[in-house]
């Protein structure tokens, strides 16, 4: 739909004219991003600065013309593609580093700064920040946001969701609005990370920054199978050592990277693992005697240490050059993302390399052995068309496999169209149903960045919905007649902290059984109704940890009342009965998930306000770990977009966590 | 009509305006080939002058790219005016190419589709002057020395009001105060070139002949340290009609130069020059003839032999006075700023100088080659100026370059920015003339 001249008059006055671009060539050059999807929009805005972004919003939802905001556009899921055409909001020029406060630990920056740069300012002070993506150079820490990126590091410091700290948002509406970790409540801002723009443009975002390790060392170890390489590292995580990097890679990618820049990997064995520790000088020596030991309990062919720092830049070259060792093969590379619990890896790589097989198509495969998230790099002509066809038919197979091992289609390269369709995999309707509300609910009009992540018309090719436990039924039975006769109700667990008298409540009390403690991904799955207390006891029977207190609360409300922060980011995966009677799903014992909104930040810190949480799958540790203090309980209140998700979560207003 | 070059692609029905082949590192590829092996993954991006400067796609190296395929796949024309900015503002550099992952040579997508266009981008007293060079080198030489002779009687500032003599304005800017004579600097030497027994041959860059003959002189006694000499004056390579002008024109002068190497020596012998561009541009000769069977054969036998004058560098150079320190080695140049040469020299100046050499990083701006500066230049200022910056936050007092051309336009803003440091070229290091 073209845009009135009128708008674009407007428009021209907001950013200037020469911010204006409606040329064909500029239209067309911001049809793609790094994936296969092209479509043209109807105009391109430069931002000039981030104060003009709420007025430009503010008109384009006034005349209902869609919008994608975009920076470098690196993505490999097509979600800079304008679906519904419309305008491209390109935020490249917002790249100013604002404020770097090493005293505190943050740094404030525009959305359009390069996530290197970053790294580059901070290195001289002794700072960096910790997610790397391996596009690093080329990305921006908005991007990075709005697909909630990750890279190597992510298995000890975790991804773009745990470093942000704040941020200002422009909502779908034009209303501007502060997300901050600090104020408590759902955590709005880990749903807003990897929304992939859907759900509002960030402007300014505040994230956290670290000290430097004072010491690295780099290994090398190589093995005559997959199963031996991932096997090592759930040994090492076993003993309570977290590596600072896990890489690895199949032997046809080893082969190709030394065809292409000698990095020194040896390329008969099966797979070949690059392993990086960090810390003091004394832990890294006894921890890599602990895993040199590993590797040959594990039948490793070789084990190298990188003694000097140019042998140890040379083994990172050659893991960098992989996607260039792919590309001089063949003209286009796809970099495939999928996740499964690290146990399902060995499994999972050798059924993508029979569907690779199967479909003839080349690819080597990468993957970050430490968090089971693999990147197939599949090689091909574009231009080919029943060679696309194939190598699309082989991505989805794959995906299918991830989900086939309790993993998940994406876990850092986001959905935006090219996995929109594969969500159904995923997920069932119920889930896909609560996605399309936060959506609805955030952006009415349907304008930031349309007809992405979610799947059209997904109707009945969902996944199944999940049979229920009889304690949960019993609860969604209870919902239900709520609903039915209008009864307000508040969900609580022990009542503890929130101390309602409502006369009637939907309590967990009957959900206290520990599922799963799964010492091969080191997780446990457990009900929300599972008293802290009991919990510990058992994971201390188990000989693992984790990082809530030993108290009468209950897990589910150790999650819900805001007092443990910290927790959320240990949270894998969550269950829920949400206040219109369905039950939804989300993540699993992967610690990656970049598909879809994320669920557990809506929940966590919520105070029952969207529903009531059932499950919850989280974190362990082989050894004792810090137990931070519990913050001070604060009923909450929230802001406007919290109060929007509610109603419409919550159509008949029934779900009440105060007294009326 | 030779089928062999036919270019079904940019100008089906001119197909000798075109290249058949480009050369990539992972050998040589049809033009759409090239185009198609791009992958928009970005990596080009950030390290674009002209996209950081601006942030646009269409002055990106991805879009350029893109802007082909689409041109190749009838969306739209390569006369638009947008598409004209873009492949304007493109420096050919190769900055993009040495980060692309498929080795993509976008510098080489971008001529092509300027020879479509067939615009001269030069002022056209300029373009002319340069297009006789080839025809009438004498005529050429003398048209020079005479301008320069006038120079200093200021006659040139009456001129510059003159219409299409604005850019006479630019280039007395660009030179020094004072330009001496190649020929007569050569004959104060105690040892003359020997054009009758030589090792190795010489040709100076057009800038080294006419306008910075110290670059010529240093070259000379660097080389005659190790080797006889001769000096091939005056002599056009091609490289101004292949980035400017016409390819016919290009491929004439540069077989010219192979038929005249061919002639002199018998076997072979180093052709040595002081230029990068020069160089970069002589390497690429079997590309200018692919498909032609004879002269494909001879272009690469003669690329062989072209070497850039660091290569004649002694093991162990003289360590820089201390005034001279830090030291920045700016990576202007056309097509590519990896090359054998350039790496080289890189690693032997970092080593000799250790703490004093300032490593550029990724996102550092250099010098666009090449005159770039006359056919954009507010951007090419502006480039220069992100350079300057990064020149004085590294407090560098001696910057290294490539090319004549490339000190001589580095050297205008230095004196405007940040008159501490001097751009020299990096033959002056070995030949201890700092």
């Amino acid at each position: 739909m073209p845009i009135p001249q009128t708008v674009l008059h407007k428009l021209e006055t907001l950013v200037g004219k020469e911010n204006l671009l409606t040329d064909e060539a500029s239209l067309l050059l911001h049809a793609y991003d790094c994936s296969l999807s092209r479509t043209r929009p109807d105009a391109v805005v430069v931002i000039p600065n981030a104060s003009v972004i709420p007025s430009v919003v503010t008109l384009l939802a006034a005349h209902k013309i869609p919008f994608v905001p975009r920076a470098a556009a690196t993505n490999h899921a097509g979600s800079c593609a304008a679906l519904k055409g419309g305008v491209i909001l390109n935020l490249t020029r917002l790249n100013h580093i604002l404020q770097i406060d090493t005293q505190h630990g943050f740094a404030w920056v525009e959305p359009g700064v390069i996530t290197a740069q970053l790294q580059e300012a901070l290195a001289p002070l002794g700072f960096f920040y910790a997610p790397d993506p391996a596009s690093e150079r080329i990305c921006t820490i908005g991007g990075n946001a709005a697909q909630n990126a990750s890279g190597a590091r992510c298995m000890k410091y975790g991804g773009t969701l745990d470093h942000l700290l704040a941020a200002e948002v422009v909502l779908p509406s034009g209303k501007t609005i502060f997300l901050s970790r600090r104020e408590g409540g759902p955590d709005l801002l880990g749903l807003l990370c990897g929304s992939e723009g859907t759900l509002g443009i960030i402007t300014k975002l505040q994230v956290k920054i670290l000290p430097q390790v004072e010491h690295i060392q780099t290994f090398l170890a190589t093995f005559p199978s997959l199963q031996d390489c991932v096997q090592t590292v759930t040994d090492l995580v076993s003993l309570g050592i977290t590596p600072r990097c896990v890489e690895a890679m199949d032997k046809l990618t080893a082969q190709a990277i030394e065809g292409f820049v000698q990095a020194g990997y040896p390329t008969e064995a099966e797979s070949l693992l690059i392993l990086e520790l960090d810390g003091d000088l004394s832990q890294i020596k006894q921890d890599s005697q602990t895993l040199e030991k590993l590797c040959q309990r594990r039948g490793s062919l070789s084990f190298v240490t990188a003694t000097t720092e140019e042998r140890r830049h040379k083994l990172w070259v050659g893991r960098k050059a992989a996607y260039a060792a792919m590309a001089r093969l063949a003209p286009n590379v796809m970099v495939g993302d999928g996740t499964v619990p690290r146990s399902e890896l060995p499994t999972a790589l050798q059924k993508v390399r029979k569907i690779l097989d199967e479909n003839k198509v080349y690819a080597g495969l990468l993957f970050h052995a430490g968090d089971g998230n693999f990147h197939p790099h599949l090689i091909f002509d574009e231009r080919n068309k029943p060679e696309t066809k194939r190598l699309n038919t082989a991505l989805k197979q794959i995906l299918q496999v991830c989900v086939d091992c309790g993993g998940t289609i994406s876990g850092e390269h986001g959905i935006g169209v090219e996995k929109r369709a594969v969500m159904a995999y995923q997920y069932d309707k119920p889930t896909l149903d609560l996605f399309t509300k936060i959506k609805q609910a955030t952006d009415p009009a349907g304008i930031a960045n349309p007809l992405k992540i979610i799947p059209v018309n997904y109707g009945e090719k969902t996944r199944a919905p999940l049979s229920l436990s009889p304690s949960i039924e019993k609860l969604a039975e209870q919902l239900r007649l709520f609903i039915q006769a209008k009864t307000p109700y508040a969900v609580i667990g022990k009542n503890l902290q929130l101390k309602t008298t409502a006369p009637y409540t939907l309590s967990t009390c009957t959900l206290d059984k520990i599922i799963d403690i799964d010492l091969k991904n080191y997780t446990v799955t457990a009900e929300a109704g599972l008293p802290l207390d009991i919990l510990q006891s058992a994971l201390t029977a188990r000989g693992v940890y984790n990082t809530l207190p030993t108290t009468r609360d209950t897990l589910g409300g150790a999650f819900s009342s805001g007092q443990f922060p910290h927790f959320y980011s240990q949270v894998l995966g969550i269950e829920a009965l949400l206040p219109d009677g369905s039950y939804v799903r989300y993540g699993g014992k992967f610690t990656k998930n970049a598909a879809g909104y994320n669920l557990i930040r809506l929940f966590a810190g919520a105070q029952g306000k969207f529903g009531l949480v059932t499950k919850l799958t989280f974190k362990i540790f082989a050894t004792p770990q810090p137990i931070p203090d519990a913050q001070p309980f604060q009923p909450l209140t929230l802001n406007s977009w919290g109060q929007a998700l509610q109603q419409a979560l919550d159509k008949h207003h029934l779900l009440v966590t105060e007294e009326r | 009509m030779n089928e062999l070059l036919e270019n079904p692609v940019f100008e089906p029905m001119r197909p000798k305006r075109h290249l058949h082949l480009v050369q990539t590192s992972f050998g040589d590829r049809e033009i759409y080939d090239s185009i198609a092996h791009c992958n928009r993954c970005g990596r080009c991006m950030q390290v674009c002058p002209s996209y950081r400067l601006t942030g646009l796609e269409t002055h990106s190296p991805r879009g350029r790219n893109q802007i082909a395929r689409f041109i190749l796949e009838g969306k739209f024309k390569i006369t638009e005016p947008s598409v004209c900015q873009s492949l304007a503002s493109c420096t050919l550099c190769g900055r993009c190419t040495q980060h692309c992952a498929g080795k993509i040579p976008t510098a080489e997508h971008v001529l092509e589709m300027q020879r479509s266009v067939g615009k001269k981008r030069l002022p056209v007293l300029l373009q002319f002057l340069f297009e006789l060079r080839p025809q009438h080198p004498v005529l050429f030489k003398s048209l020079v020395r005479l301008a320069l002779f006038f120079r200093p009687a200021q006659i040139w500032k009456i001129m510059y009001f003159l219409p299409g003599f604005s850019w006479l304005k630019q280039i007395d800017q660009l030179l020094p105060a004072k330009i001496f004579s190649l020929d007569k600097m050569l004959k104060q030497e105690k040892k003359l070139p020997d054009n009758d027994s030589f090792q190795v041959i010489y040709i100076p860059s057009l800038e080294a002949e006419f306008l910075q003959p110290d670059i010529a002189v240093s070259s000379l006694r660097l080389l005659q340290k190790q080797n006889r000499c001769s000096i091939w004056t005056n002599t056009p390579c091609g490289l101004f009609e292949y980035v400017y002008g016409d390819l016919r024109q290009s491929r004439r002068v540069l077989r010219r130069l192979i038929q005249r190497y061919n002639h002199v020596c018998t076997s072979p012998v180093p052709l040595v020059t002081d230029s990068l561009d020069v160089y970069h541009f002589l390497k690429k000769a079997p590309q200018l003839f692919a498909g032609k069977n004879r002269l494909a054969a001879q272009a690469e036998q003669f690329a062989q032999q072209v070497h850039f004058i660091t290569e004649f560098f002694p093991a162990h150079l003289t360590p820089l006075k201390s005034n001279l320190l830090p030291v920045q080695l700016d990576y202007g140049a056309l097509f590519s700023r990896e090359s054998q040469p350039m790496m080289a020299v890189s690693e032997q100046i970092k080593t000799l100088l250790q703490q004093n050499f300032v490593q550029c990083v990724y996102t550092d701006f250099d010098t666009p080659s090449f005159g770039y500066s006359f056919t954009k230049g507010n951007q090419n200022e502006s480039i220069q100026f992100e350079l300057v910056k990064t020149i004085a936050r590294n407090r560098a007092k001696t910057i290294l370059v490539f090319s004549g051309l490339n000190a001589l336009e580095l050297n205008k803003t230095l004196r405007k920015f940040y008159p501490a440091a001097r751009a020299v070229h990096v033959v002056h290091i070995a030949d201890e003339t700092l």
